[in-house]
């Protein structure tokens, strides 16, 4: 495996305003093989994809192919230089032929119009080379999901491409159905390719890639073999490894009061398993586990976003009915989703209106006064960075998006905090502030929930620590189980029983 | 925030000032019959049901939606008030509640049909603004139905302190509903829901309860535009009642500054932008130019307003 690269990034970097998307990655294809790129939210794969496939243009670095540097203008430059792109979403036209979305603008043509046999002899023959033989004058939409994958990736081939990059290609599939993709993406490596591979489940990245390289925060944490690595050493760099100087910041917590939030045996839309979960006042329980794990799921299970399907949840005592967003916020239960931009912030009302809405989610009469009031408080209070509460919230940076986010639960005063990833894409001092404050806040008797995917970040809020791995929960860590050693295991290991 | 409406203001200001200018007999009025006649008098009074019409749509368009069937509802309402007054049976008051309730019925259907049955605002009222007109001729029979009425005619023509008493009336209404929206929780809960749904779903917001007011208001402002017409005219026309007006209404709303994305919105530049609209109309009328030299203008008018928001969003996403 000395070949040199067929592809490669070399000192990448990417800047949005007020992020470093990637800084400084370096990533090296070769022919032949299957090179899975993985790492949690915010870690820099789509951004890195979209250099790669020509949708944005790097900031500093170069990409080189069979050495050469080369520049992307767009995505058909990418791909007429043959680097095609395969993603998630299925980006088929399902009305159409199997042929029709297979040369969809280079059809064979004659005097009249498309020449259909000689498309359809095309279409088998390029469908051959991922080993399909389907009817392929039959709408691409009859077949399964994956058979459209599949047919993505005869297209990419088709087209000559050299090089595919696969955006979790496997994401909407079901297992069997993800290993026919697998084995497809190994053959097609096998030709000579190269294959770049992004996905979360650690089963797919073991069973498909030869090389896995890992990024976190935008940068590269390692390359590993697969023949040499294990799951446990992935999981760890993926999630970060604990500075030696232990956070202990927990450790000062007095014994937690009644349980202020008590569910019983709830499943629903995105946990098939029935769980239990107990949280008191001033207590902080952490959620683990990777991308895809349920974590997400569970906070909007709770929240009554996600339709629940069993189990019953009280908060405070008073029972909660399923799928009842405003019911639970009347409750003192309230969710900070991890989408910040598309399920949290009113991009164009004011820092004013952002913090002051829940309060005022009743009709009653407008006091600007009273908004005001909220909103100079939790301006205050949480330090976010606006001098003028009327400034559109649109504008501010991540970090006072998410304090703003926060500021309006606070300002509800509500019994029970659900944060999903509440310092994702925030710099270093705001995640130290945010952090603070949910320690304040458990002080003075708040039960909150608290999903991270940081090791590091769970053991530095949380009193206790659930661990989720495939849509269900696995285990519970508290009291001296916590450790970053523990938790990792905890993680890997249901990874390994999963298999 | 208050100077939302300023553009629009600005418009209709500097539309006149140029007419008062260069159209003859622009500024002249007279006065008899105790009502004041006049260019002026004349867009305040054929302004009114745009601009009801306008009015409703506006908490609409600033939920992310739209509602088509105005101008087919319109019609409705005024076909429905017509064949009761014209059959003697009912009297002005019971007239304009059937208007009103008619609009107000078929506001409703539009906003169950996008709440309840999740079906896209502009297919939804798609629905309406066909069934709506058909309805209309079904009820009047077809042709135009006259009725006599004392209390629809002082409606339609009367004057209140010397000014048209429909224009003062939807000039009132506007004022009444911008001081229920700005003075409650209820415009910051439109321009939220508007501006981001799911954010104001996880926020609390009854998100679907809001909308399905915006379209129910919607439908009873355009029933109350139908009966100023029919109150004006002193008969009903299914068949050219309201046609097209919901074009009109929303170019009202969008030259008002109220963005088609959703989100931020003023029911005064809505005001505005209808009469904008029916001053250009009327200066046209003044000029003696036919109505093709109008609509074209009319267009360019579009082109500017849509290319004003364009811009508008594009320096806001600069400064974000």
């Amino acid at each position: 495996m000395s070949s040199p690269p067929l592809v490669a990034l070399a000192g990448v970097e990417m800047r949005f305003p007020g992020v470093v998307a990637l800084d400084g990655v370096d990533l090296a294809v070769r022919a032949g093989e299957v090179h899975a790129l993985v790492g949690e939210n915010g870690a820099g794969k789509s951004t890195l994809i979209r250099i790669l496939t020509g949708v944005h243009p790097l900031d500093a670095g170069a990409i080189l192919l069979d050495g050469a540097p080369v520049r992307f203008a767009d995505p058909r430059a990418a791909l007429a230089a043959g680097v095609a792109a395969i993603h998630q979403e299925l980006t088929c036209i399902p009305e159409m032929s199997v042929a029709a979305n297979l040369l969809l603008g280079r059809e064979p043509r004659r005097l009249l119009g498309i020449d259909r046999t000689a498309s359809h002899a095309r279409a088998r023959a390029a469908l051959a080379r991922v080993g399909l033989d389907l009817p392929v004058e039959r709408p691409l939409g009859t077949f399964s999901p994956a058979v459209q994958q599949l047919v993505a990736i005869a297209r990419a081939l088709d087209l000559e491409a050299r090089v595919l990059v696969l955006d979790e290609p496997t994401a909407s599939l079901d297992r069997r159905e993800a290993d026919l993709v697998l084995r497809c993406v190994r053959d097609v490596a096998a030709r000579g390719l190269a294959a770049l591979f992004v996905g979360h489940r650690l089963d797919e990245i073991f069973a498909v890639a030869d090389r896995i390289t890992v990024l976190k925060n935008g940068r590269r944490v390692g390359t590993f073999d697969r023949a040499t690595t294990t799951r446990l050493a992935l999981v760890e760099a993926m999630l970060g490894r604990v500075p030696d100087a232990r956070a202990t910041a927990r450790a000062d917590r007095t014994p937690a009061g009644p349980n202020v939030l008590s569910a019983r045996g709830i499943a629903g839309d995105g946990l098939d398993a029935p769980f239990d979960l107990d949280v008191a006042a001033g207590e902080v329980l952490g959620l683990a586990g990777l991308l895809g794990s349920g974590r997400s799921e569970l906070l909007r299970l709770l929240a009554g976003v996600a339709r629940r399907t069993s189990g019953d949840l009280r908060v405070g005592g008073a029972p909660l009915p399923a799928g009842d967003v405003r019911a639970a916020v009347d409750l003192g239960l309230v969710l900070s989703p991890e989408e910040r931009k598309s399920d949290g912030i009113f991009p164009n009302l004011s820092v004013r209106e952002n913090v002051a809405i829940a309060c005022e989610r009743r009709f009653r009469t407008a006091s600007k006064a009273r908004q005001r009031a909220l909103a100079a408080e939790m301006i205050h209070r949480l330090a976010i960075g606006c001098a003028d509460p009327e400034r559109r919230a649109g504008t501010l940076s991540g970090g006072n998006q998410q304090k703003t986010l926060l500021g309006r639960w606070l300002a509800a005063r509500p019994k029970a905090l659900l944060l999903d990833e509440p310092t994702r894409g925030v710099d270093v001092g705001a995640r130290a502030e945010i952090q603070a404050t949910v320690a304040e806040l458990a002080r003075d008797g708040m039960a909150t929930v608290y999903v991270s995917s940081s090791i590091e970040e769970l053991l530095l809020t949380s009193d206790r620590v659930l661990a989720l791995h495939g849509r269900r929960v696995v285990s519970e860590l508290a009291g001296e189980e916590l450790a970053e050693a523990a938790i990792l295991r905890a993680i890997a290991s249901a990874e390994d029983s999963a298999t | 925030m208050k100077s939302r409406a300023l553009p629009a203001a600005l418009s209709l200001a500097l539309l006149l000032a140029v007419a008062a200018v260069f159209v003859p007999h622009f500024l002249e009025f007279d006065v008899h019959g105790g009502r004041l006649h006049g260019a002026l008098a004349d867009i305040l009074q054929r302004g009114a049901p745009l601009a009801l019409l306008a009015l409703g749509l506006t908490p609409v368009i600033a939920t992310g939606g739209v509602d088509l069937s105005v101008g087919s509802v319109m019609a409705l309402a005024s076909s429905c008030a017509a064949v009761a007054v014209a059959r003697g049976e009912s009297g002005a008051a019971a007239a304009a509640g059937i208007a009103l309730g008619v609009g107000l019925a078929a506001g409703l259907a539009n906003g169950l049909l996008v709440t309840r049955a999740s079906i896209q605002p502009i297919v939804a009222t798609l629905v309406l603004l066909t069934a709506g007109r058909g309805l209309a001729v079904l009820v009047s029979g077809g042709g135009i139905l006259a009725f006599e009425s004392e209390g629809l005619e002082e409606l339609g023509r009367g004057a209140f302190a010397g000014f048209p008493s429909a224009g003062l009336l939807a000039l009132a209404i506007t004022i009444a509903t911008a001081a229920l929206v700005r003075g409650t929780t209820l415009g910051l809960h439109i321009e939220a829901i508007g501006d981001n749904e799911r954010a104001a779903r996880l926020s609390g917001l009854r998100v679907d309860r809001v909308r399905l007011a915006a379209y129910a208001f919607s439908g009873l402002c355009a029933g109350a535009a139908g009966l100023l017409v029919a109150a004006d005219v002193g008969a009903a026309d299914a068949s050219h009642v309201g046609l097209y007006q919901e074009l009109d209404a929303i170019l009202a709303v969008v030259i008002g500054g109220t963005s088609l994305a959703g989100g931020r919105t003023s029911l005064a530049g809505s005001w505005c932008g209808a009469l904008a609209i029916q001053a250009l109309s009327t200066i046209f009328l003044f000029l003696g130019l036919g109505t093709p030299i109008a609509l074209c203008v009319k267009a360019a008018a579009v082109l500017a307003a849509v290319a004003g928001a364009k811009l508008w969003t594009r320096r806001a996403e600069a400064t974000a």
